[in-house]
Protein backbone atom coordinates (compact mmCIF):
# COMPACT_ATOMS: atom_id res chain seq x y z
CA UNK A 1 0.00 0.00 0.00
CA UNK A 2 1.50 3.29 -1.24
CA UNK A 3 2.17 5.70 1.64
CA UNK A 4 1.15 8.71 -0.09
CA UNK A 5 -2.69 7.29 -0.14
CA UNK A 6 -4.31 10.44 1.64
CA UNK A 7 -6.21 10.23 4.72
CA UNK A 8 -9.86 8.75 4.61
CA UNK A 9 -12.58 9.02 6.60
CA UNK A 10 -15.83 7.13 7.41
CA UNK A 11 -18.32 8.38 10.59
CA UNK A 12 -21.02 6.74 12.41
CA UNK A 13 -23.40 7.87 14.62
CA UNK A 14 -24.74 4.89 17.06
CA UNK A 15 -27.41 4.51 19.31
CA UNK A 16 -26.12 4.04 22.60
CA UNK A 17 -27.76 0.63 22.79
CA UNK A 18 -25.74 -2.68 23.10
CA UNK A 19 -27.21 -4.44 20.88
CA UNK A 20 -26.18 -2.17 18.32
CA UNK A 21 -22.17 -2.04 18.98
CA UNK A 22 -22.29 -5.58 16.19
CA UNK A 23 -22.49 -2.91 13.67
CA UNK A 24 -19.84 -0.80 14.39
CA UNK A 25 -17.65 -4.02 14.31
CA UNK A 26 -19.23 -5.38 10.58
CA UNK A 27 -18.15 -1.77 9.60
CA UNK A 28 -14.61 -2.25 10.84
CA UNK A 29 -14.28 -5.46 9.47
CA UNK A 30 -15.35 -4.15 6.08
CA UNK A 31 -12.79 -1.55 5.97
CA UNK A 32 -9.89 -3.88 7.57
CA UNK A 33 -10.86 -5.82 4.36
CA UNK A 34 -10.87 -3.42 2.37
CA UNK A 35 -7.06 -2.71 3.61
CA UNK A 36 -6.12 -6.49 3.42
CA UNK A 37 -5.35 -6.53 6.68
CA UNK A 38 -5.00 -10.16 8.44
CA UNK A 39 -7.76 -11.70 10.21
CA UNK A 40 -5.88 -11.18 13.59
CA UNK A 41 -4.90 -7.92 13.37
CA UNK A 42 -8.85 -7.34 11.59
CA UNK A 43 -10.22 -9.00 15.19
CA UNK A 44 -8.13 -7.13 17.33
CA UNK A 45 -9.22 -3.66 15.82
CA UNK A 46 -12.36 -4.56 16.10
CA UNK A 47 -12.46 -5.44 19.39
CA UNK A 48 -10.55 -2.66 20.38
CA UNK A 49 -13.47 -0.13 18.80
CA UNK A 50 -16.46 -2.79 20.36
CA UNK A 51 -14.69 -1.69 23.63
CA UNK A 52 -14.21 1.61 23.44
CA UNK A 53 -18.19 2.03 22.02
CA UNK A 54 -19.23 -0.29 24.85
CA UNK A 55 -17.53 2.11 27.75
CA UNK A 56 -19.13 4.81 26.08
CA UNK A 57 -22.53 3.04 26.39
CA UNK A 58 -21.91 1.75 30.02
CA UNK A 59 -20.33 4.20 31.64
CA UNK A 60 -21.12 7.56 29.94
CA UNK A 61 -24.40 7.01 29.39
CA UNK A 62 -24.87 4.31 32.02
CA UNK A 63 -26.47 2.02 29.38
CA UNK A 64 -29.52 4.49 28.72
CA UNK A 65 -30.19 4.21 25.05
CA UNK A 66 -31.13 7.36 23.00
CA UNK A 67 -28.05 8.92 22.90
CA UNK A 68 -24.96 9.07 20.35
CA UNK A 69 -22.41 7.69 20.19
CA UNK A 70 -20.08 9.24 17.52
CA UNK A 71 -17.18 6.82 15.67
CA UNK A 72 -14.91 8.16 13.11
CA UNK A 73 -12.80 5.57 11.14
CA UNK A 74 -9.14 7.59 9.53
CA UNK A 75 -7.67 5.48 7.67
CA UNK A 76 -4.56 6.20 5.46
CA UNK A 77 -1.25 4.38 4.24
CA UNK A 78 0.53 4.61 7.57
CA UNK A 79 -2.27 3.44 9.45
CA UNK A 80 -5.92 3.62 11.28
CA UNK A 81 -7.11 6.18 13.35
CA UNK A 82 -10.81 5.28 15.65
CA UNK A 83 -11.76 8.51 17.63
CA UNK A 84 -15.30 7.57 19.93
CA UNK A 85 -17.04 10.53 20.85
CA UNK A 86 -19.75 10.66 23.68
CA UNK A 87 -21.48 13.71 25.19
CA UNK A 88 -21.77 12.13 28.30
CA UNK A 89 -20.29 11.57 31.44
CA UNK A 90 -16.73 11.70 31.23
CA UNK A 91 -13.77 9.45 32.78
CA UNK A 92 -12.48 10.71 35.74
CA UNK A 93 -8.91 9.25 35.05
CA UNK A 94 -7.57 8.19 31.82
CA UNK A 95 -4.09 6.08 32.20
CA UNK A 96 -2.40 2.44 30.74
CA UNK A 97 -4.21 -0.43 32.58
CA UNK A 98 -2.45 -2.90 33.85
CA UNK A 99 -4.02 -6.76 34.05
CA UNK A 100 -2.06 -8.33 37.23
CA UNK A 101 -3.41 -11.48 38.45
CA UNK A 102 -1.89 -15.17 39.44
CA UNK A 103 -3.60 -17.72 37.17
CA UNK A 104 -3.53 -20.23 39.75
CA UNK A 105 -5.95 -18.32 42.14
CA UNK A 106 -9.23 -18.63 40.12
CA UNK A 107 -10.95 -15.72 42.68
CA UNK A 108 -8.69 -13.19 41.86
CA UNK A 109 -9.56 -13.68 38.00
CA UNK A 110 -10.78 -10.45 36.33
CA UNK A 111 -14.67 -10.75 35.26
CA UNK A 112 -14.34 -6.56 34.90
CA UNK A 113 -11.97 -3.95 33.72
CA UNK A 114 -10.29 -5.60 30.68
CA UNK A 115 -11.49 -3.15 28.41
CA UNK A 116 -9.23 -0.55 28.54
CA UNK A 117 -6.18 -2.66 29.03
CA UNK A 118 -7.06 -4.83 25.85
CA UNK A 119 -7.05 -1.52 23.81
CA UNK A 120 -3.85 0.03 25.70
CA UNK A 121 -2.29 -3.19 24.55
CA UNK A 122 -3.18 -3.55 21.06
CA UNK A 123 -2.75 0.17 20.04
CA UNK A 124 -0.19 2.39 18.97
CA UNK A 125 -1.54 5.36 20.82
CA UNK A 126 -4.35 6.05 22.63
CA UNK A 127 -5.38 9.17 24.09
CA UNK A 128 -8.43 10.69 26.17
CA UNK A 129 -9.86 14.34 26.11
CA UNK A 130 -12.72 16.02 26.97
CA UNK A 131 -14.02 19.73 26.18
CA UNK A 132 -16.79 19.50 29.40
CA UNK A 133 -19.36 18.55 26.66
CA UNK A 134 -17.55 15.98 24.41
CA UNK A 135 -15.45 13.20 25.48
CA UNK A 136 -13.32 11.41 22.91
CA UNK A 137 -11.01 8.77 22.86
CA UNK A 138 -8.83 8.71 20.39
CA UNK A 139 -7.09 4.88 18.76
CA UNK A 140 -4.12 4.95 16.46
CA UNK A 141 -2.63 2.06 14.71
CA UNK A 142 -0.01 2.38 12.68
CA UNK A 143 0.52 -0.60 9.86
CA UNK A 144 3.90 -2.00 9.76
CA UNK A 145 5.12 -3.61 6.82
CA UNK A 146 8.00 -5.98 6.46
CA UNK A 147 10.53 -4.39 3.50
CA UNK B 1 -29.07 -15.58 22.27
CA UNK B 2 -29.68 -19.27 21.40
CA UNK B 3 -27.45 -22.48 22.85
CA UNK B 4 -27.47 -25.96 21.99
CA UNK B 5 -26.82 -28.15 25.10
CA UNK B 6 -26.42 -31.67 25.23
CA UNK B 7 -25.07 -34.67 27.07
CA UNK B 8 -22.56 -37.16 26.56
CA UNK B 9 -22.81 -39.47 29.48
CA UNK B 10 -22.00 -37.34 32.32
CA UNK B 11 -20.61 -34.27 30.85
CA UNK B 12 -22.57 -31.76 29.11
CA UNK B 13 -21.49 -29.87 26.31
CA UNK B 14 -22.48 -26.30 25.51
CA UNK B 15 -22.42 -25.33 22.01
CA UNK B 16 -23.10 -21.12 21.16
CA UNK B 17 -25.31 -21.28 17.98
CA UNK B 18 -24.45 -17.66 17.28
CA UNK B 19 -20.96 -15.87 15.91
CA UNK B 20 -20.34 -13.26 19.07
CA UNK B 21 -20.25 -13.39 22.75
CA UNK B 22 -20.49 -9.52 23.32
CA UNK B 23 -21.75 -7.38 26.27
CA UNK B 24 -25.27 -7.49 24.17
CA UNK B 25 -25.45 -10.99 25.27
CA UNK B 26 -22.64 -11.47 28.16
CA UNK B 27 -25.28 -11.40 31.01
CA UNK B 28 -27.99 -13.81 29.27
CA UNK B 29 -25.19 -16.37 28.82
CA UNK B 30 -23.54 -16.29 31.86
CA UNK B 31 -27.59 -16.78 33.39
CA UNK B 32 -27.63 -19.74 31.16
CA UNK B 33 -24.22 -20.96 32.18
CA UNK B 34 -25.11 -20.61 36.07
CA UNK B 35 -28.59 -22.09 35.37
CA UNK B 36 -27.03 -25.68 33.78
CA UNK B 37 -23.99 -25.89 36.88
CA UNK B 38 -26.83 -25.15 39.51
CA UNK B 39 -28.91 -27.83 37.75
CA UNK B 40 -26.28 -30.55 39.16
CA UNK B 41 -23.95 -30.59 35.71
CA UNK B 42 -20.33 -30.21 37.02
CA UNK B 43 -18.22 -31.59 34.40
CA UNK B 44 -18.55 -28.85 31.08
CA UNK B 45 -17.63 -28.29 28.07
CA UNK B 46 -18.10 -25.32 26.07
CA UNK B 47 -17.66 -26.01 22.37
CA UNK B 48 -17.03 -22.26 20.41
CA UNK B 49 -16.76 -23.67 17.28
CA UNK B 50 -19.35 -21.45 16.21
CA UNK B 51 -17.82 -18.36 17.85
CA UNK B 52 -16.14 -15.80 15.55
CA UNK B 53 -16.16 -12.99 18.22
CA UNK B 54 -15.74 -12.36 21.80
CA UNK B 55 -15.19 -9.18 23.77
CA UNK B 56 -14.24 -8.90 27.29
CA UNK B 57 -17.65 -8.72 28.40
CA UNK B 58 -18.07 -12.21 26.66
CA UNK B 59 -14.90 -13.36 28.17
CA UNK B 60 -16.03 -12.13 31.98
CA UNK B 61 -18.89 -13.99 31.45
CA UNK B 62 -17.32 -17.10 30.72
CA UNK B 63 -14.70 -16.28 33.69
CA UNK B 64 -17.80 -16.09 36.14
CA UNK B 65 -18.90 -19.19 34.73
CA UNK B 66 -15.62 -21.15 35.46
CA UNK B 67 -15.63 -19.25 39.24
CA UNK B 68 -18.94 -20.26 39.52
CA UNK B 69 -18.21 -24.08 38.75
CA UNK B 70 -15.39 -23.65 41.02
CA UNK B 71 -13.67 -26.70 43.05
CA UNK B 72 -17.03 -28.57 42.42
CA UNK B 73 -16.44 -29.28 38.75
CA UNK B 74 -15.01 -28.50 35.13
CA UNK B 75 -15.27 -26.08 32.56
CA UNK B 76 -13.33 -26.72 29.52
CA UNK B 77 -13.21 -24.79 26.33
CA UNK B 78 -12.73 -26.74 23.07
CA UNK B 79 -12.87 -25.53 19.26
CA UNK B 80 -11.75 -21.98 19.74
CA UNK B 81 -10.96 -20.04 16.67
CA UNK B 82 -7.19 -18.78 16.25
CA UNK B 83 -9.08 -14.96 16.38
CA UNK B 84 -10.55 -15.33 19.37
CA UNK B 85 -7.72 -17.41 20.83
CA UNK B 86 -5.71 -14.42 20.61
CA UNK B 87 -8.15 -12.92 22.75
CA UNK B 88 -7.76 -15.35 25.52
CA UNK B 89 -3.48 -14.61 25.26
CA UNK B 90 -3.87 -11.03 25.47
CA UNK B 91 -5.74 -11.29 28.31
CA UNK B 92 -3.74 -14.28 29.38
CA UNK B 93 -6.69 -16.57 30.16
CA UNK B 94 -5.17 -19.07 27.82
CA UNK B 95 -3.61 -19.21 31.65
CA UNK B 96 -6.90 -19.80 33.32
CA UNK B 97 -8.70 -21.90 31.52
CA UNK B 98 -7.87 -25.87 29.62
CA UNK B 99 -8.49 -25.16 26.22
CA UNK B 100 -8.42 -27.95 23.67
CA UNK B 101 -8.58 -27.98 19.94
CA UNK B 102 -11.42 -30.51 19.82
CA UNK B 103 -14.43 -31.57 21.41
CA UNK B 104 -13.30 -35.46 21.65
CA UNK B 105 -10.29 -34.24 23.20
CA UNK B 106 -12.01 -32.22 25.79
CA UNK B 107 -14.23 -35.13 26.77
CA UNK B 108 -11.37 -37.65 27.18
CA UNK B 109 -9.96 -34.90 29.47
CA UNK B 110 -12.87 -34.96 31.83
CA UNK B 111 -13.45 -38.96 31.24
CA UNK B 112 -9.83 -39.54 32.28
Amino acid sequence: MPDIQPPKKITFLLDSRLENVSLVGVAVRGICSYLSLSEVDTYYLELCVVEAVNNAIKHAYNSEAGHSVEINIIYSGKGMTFEISDRGRKMDTYGPRRLDFDAQDLFVVPEHGMGLYIIDSVMDEVTYRSDGAKNTLTMRKYFHYKN
Amino acid sequence: MQVQDRKVGDILIVQPLEKRIDASVATEFKGKMVDWINAGNTKIILNLANVDFIDSSGLGSIVSSLKTIGDNGELLISCIQETVMGLFRLTRMNRVFQIFPSEEEAINALSK
